[in-house]
């Protein structure tokens, strides 16, 4: 999902004048966010004439993809090692994954399978628990690569683009869940 | 008064489009197009362009408007306050219901709310459920059925997948879509507001639900311009409510609007900081609001009626008795949230209904709005001990019912210290005042509801936007072909969050051809979707490899084309603006002819009371007129029947002064009063006429 990026070749951390780094503050960012929309807004420029208006909307929209891609770590990672020059969208870049935990995923896509089918809430709940903490152990391994990243660690960008993929793996876990559970949210009075 | 100078009359005809999809060279946004020149060979917007005069004109006198449901209304700000504009019996509230007639214009509001049991297949109530939705749609979610009193047109009939209802015109049916009911409606608005602000309206903000797509948001757009409306924004209803709040009360933190309108439910989560309104989340249902209540209860009466049983038959047979039963428990409704139980007078027999009843009876479409609320506190990543307060918006949440279940979904009693039915449309105007002012204390970042997505091999659905993203926001995609010698691609754009393209709300289907043949896989061809600050879709595409222009050809799946816009808008303008400019016209002649005359005969009477430089300007201004009724602008006979009388107000002076002398030296008490009250009434408008 690539940015539309035609009037800047900003990055997105130029554009929200932050450094570009993996490292962010949330509160900073949605800091920054709200205070270059209060400059690139549309509705700044609703009297202006077209041909800057539509400059506007072209900016306001880089601005939000940028915001909305800075604010997720996955997409944030991903976006950083692209300033490194390595697109993990792209299959062809995607090194070879230990067996090992190819296994595992299949193992626990089955699982899944297994409790949705017989509405097994409680196994439901263990299997996303143990999604949740290798997301949370993935996430701590990104910041520390990043960290070696930026202290100029030759391995480090191989091993961030692994944990990148790797990370896909468990996110398009995590979405099949949450997709899971809300189609079977049933109407609780409280939420 | 009207004025003619040509800098602040627009001709009508101006506000007509001058693009059609036939050009779709020639894009909405030109520059935009300049910037993305080395980037795209075209860019287009699936429908109409329409707010690049809008916007340049806005100035002044903008307004907002709540088109909802149930009721509709106008707001605007005066010094610096949001108020409501109230029709000509101090009622802010227009019933959305518009009855059409053999003869004569379409009745508007309260009259056609009223009559709607004696013509029920020619009353049209509820029309918001059917914008932007096809046939299809309507049959597969019971809308059809439950607006059973209605006659719906034969879909085969027409070459789109646009709802028609068949209504009484003057050569017997015709069948109307619901952009032209709304628009009915929007024009009784426009009308209350140019009236009570004293010239044309140049820009409006329409609400729309927060969770319409793209095809009700297009439709409603589209019933704006087709009243004669400049459309400067669509605002998402519960967005607007927060506007209003926000302001109004001043309050920051992070807000759930629960709005539970006549026909829809929306949920949005906003966070008010710093004059920055900031939409999280939002989440609804387009097809859920009072009137299920009204059904519920219209239900539980049939129910209790002695004759229950056999009623239900006969009135599921019989529009107008339906109706009348919907009136009746609608009535009820509103009963119940001042009384604890109320009787019912329905075919002959009392029924009794308490508020506990009507509590129970709507409990499922209450429980239905839950799931909404879950998820949107689920996408602003919020749990509701996070929020601040719960806002109230729409008619419907003045059922204590609705409150009581709302204070218990959130852990919190709700906020409804403006008046629900209002609020939204307050909101309108604010935001129509922000476009038209450039004021700096606020700002709106709004999302949209629904996942933008296409349709790939087999069925499956890529989503490319996700719901919730800010708006204007864009993706840019690239395919490629999948047989040899491949010259075209036909994509099918969707939006929804279901897996499947026939799950999802289509939009639109497009096709590019005229690739180079190449290999299978060989070609590029990159699609940029933008979703603008309206929530509208706008695409465009080019090959990459080739460098060829691809060529787009559009068919929204949803909606009316831009032709047919257009055909629609020229007929309006014949039959309402014609009419009305015709006739306004024959008057305005009749009236220059009748001061004609009375000018002559004064000046062969008293002619000597004035010099030749006094006569002479009089003279020229009758020239004026003259000339001016032999034309056909209503306006400017009227423009010269006011100066013609201001330059010979004090000719009419010496007159009857003159009169005055004539009747005081010879006649009686009793004519000089006549005298004397003619004068009074006689003076200020015209030439006097000789007695």
């Amino acid at each position: 999902m690539a940015a539309v990026r035609a009037s800047s070749s900003k990055s997105y951390f130029a554009l929200l004048d932050l450094p570009e780094r993996f490292a962010i503050d949330p509160a900073e960012l949605e800091r920054r966010y709200r205070e270059k929309s209060r400059h690139w807004h549309p509705d700044r420029f609703s009297r202006a004439p077209v041909s800057e208006r539509a400059q506007v909307l072209q900016r306001a929209t880089e601005l939000n993809e940028a915001y909305r891609t800075l604010r997720s770590d996955g997409k944030r990672a991903e976006y950083v090692l692209r300033l490194h020059g390595v697109d993990v969208r792209d299959e062809s870049n995607k090194p070879a994954l230990d067996p090992a935990f190819l296994g595992e995923i299949l193992e626990l896509r089955e699982e899944l399978a297994d409790a949705r089918v017989e509405e097994d809430v409680a196994r439901l709940q263990a299997i996303k628990s143990r999604i949740d903490a290798e997301r949370q152990q993935i996430g701590t391994q990104l910041a520390a690569g990043f960290a070696r990243l930026e202290q100029q660690d030759p391995t480090a960008l191989a091993e961030l683009t692994k944990l990148c993929f790797v990370q896909r793996y468990y996110q398009r876990f995590a979405d099949d869940i949450a997709e899971h559970e809300e189609a079977q949210a049933g109407a609780t009075a409280v939420l | 008064m009207p004025t003619t100078s040509p800098s602040t009359k627009k001709p009508k005809l101006a506000r007509l489009p001058c693009y059609k999809l036939s050009s779709l060279t020639r894009p909405y946004y030109p520059c935009l197009e300049d910037c993305l020149k080395s980037e795209f060979m075209s860019l287009f917007q699936i429908a109409e362009p329409g707010e690049s005069r809008a916007k340049e004109a806005c100035r002044g006198r903008v307004v907002g408007i709540d088109l909802g449901t149930t009721n509709s209304l106008v707001a605007v700000v005066r010094d610096a306050e949001p108020t409501c504009l109230l029709d000509e019996q101090g009622q802010a509230l227009l019933p959305s219901v518009v009855r059409y007639r053999a003869s004569g214009a379409p009745q508007v509001g309260r009259d056609a709310k009223h009559s709607a049991s004696e013509a029920p297949h020619d009353t049209i109530a509820s029309v918001k459920r059917f914008m932007g939705r096809g046939p299809a749609d309507i049959a597969k979610d019971g809308t059809a059925q439950r607006f059973g009193q209605y006659r719906f047109a034969d879909p085969t009939q027409f070459s789109d997948s646009v709802v028609r209802l068949l209504v009484a015109g003057s050569g017997g049916l015709r069948a109307v879509t619901p952009i032209e009911v709304s628009a009915e409606i929007l024009r009784v608005l426009r009308a209350r507001a140019e009236e009570q602000l004293g010239g044309e309206l140049e820009g409006a903000v329409i609400t729309v639900p927060a969770y319409f797509d793209d095809a009700q948001r297009q439709a409603t757009k589209d019933a704006g311009r087709l009243a004669g409306l400049q459309v400067l924004r669509l605002l998402n209803e519960p967005t607007a409510a927060a506007l209003a709040y926000g302001l109004d009360k001043k309050r920051e933190g992070k807000f759930a609007v629960y709005d539970l309108g006549g026909g829809t439910f929306d949920v949005s989560i906003l966070d008010l900081c710093d004059g920055i309104f900031t939409v999280m989340a939002t989440c609804g249902d387009t097809a859920l609001g009072g009137d299920d209540m009204d059904l519920a209860l219209a239900e539980l009466v049939l129910a209790r009626h002695p004759a229950g049983q056999k009623l239900a038959e006969q009135v599921s047979r019989d529009p107008g008795r339906s109706r009348k039963l919907l009136d009746v428990a609608r009535a009820t409704k509103h009963q119940l949230t001042v009384d604890e139980s109320t009787h019912v007078e329905w075919e002959g027999a009392t029924v009794t209904v308490s508020r506990q009843d009507l509590a129970t009876a709507i409990q499922p479409i209450l429980q239905r709005t839950a799931g909404p609320c879950r998820r949107a506190l689920k996408d602003a990543e919020l749990t509701a001990k996070e929020l601040t307060g719960v806002i109230l918006v729409g008619g419907a949440t003045r059922v204590p019912e609705v409150r009581r279940f709302v204070a218990e979904l959130f852990g919190q009693t709700p906020l409804c210290d403006l008046d629900p039915e209002q609020v939204v449309a307050l909101g309108a105007a604010v935001q129509a005042d922000i476009l038209s002012s450039e004021r700096q204390d606020a700002l709106l970042i709004d999302v949209t509801p629904l996942s933008l997505g296409l349709e790939l091999m087999g069925g499956i659905v890529e989503k490319i936007i996700p719901r919730n993203s800010r708006v204007p926001t864009g993706a840019k995609q690239v395919f490629t072909t999948y047989a040899d010698g491949q010259t075209g691609f036909d994509l099918h754009v969707v939006q929804g969050e279901r897996e499947t393209a026939s799950e999802c709300r289509s939009l639109a289907r497009f096709a590019l051809t005229g690739i180079p043949k190449m290999a299978a896989g060989m070609a590029r061809l990159e699609v940029m979707f933008l979703i603008d600050e309206n929530g509208l879709l706008q695409v465009g595409a080019r090959e990459l490899t080739s460098g060829r222009a691809a060529h787009i050809a559009v068919k929204p799946s949803y909606g009316l084309s831009e032709e047919q816009i257009e055909k629609m808008l020229v007929e309006s303008f014949e039959h309402a603006e014609g009419d009305l400019r015709k006739r306004a016209l024959l008057e305005q002649r009749v009236e220059a002819e009748r001061i004609l005359q009375a000018l002559a005969v004064a000046l062969t009477q008293d002619g000597q009371l004035l010099s030749e430089d006094e006569l002479q300007p009089i003279l020229e201004a009758k020239a004026a007129l003259v000339a001016a009724k032999n034309g056909v602008e209503h306006r400017l006979i009227a423009d010269c029947i006011t100066a013609l009388d201001g330059i010979s107000k004090e000719f009419a002076q010496r007159r009857m002064n003159a009169g005055l002398h004539r009747a005081v030296a010879g006649k009686s008490v009793g004519s000089l009063e006549q005298a004397v009250h003619f004068d009074e009434h006689a003076v200020p408008k015209t030439v006097p006429l000789s007695e």
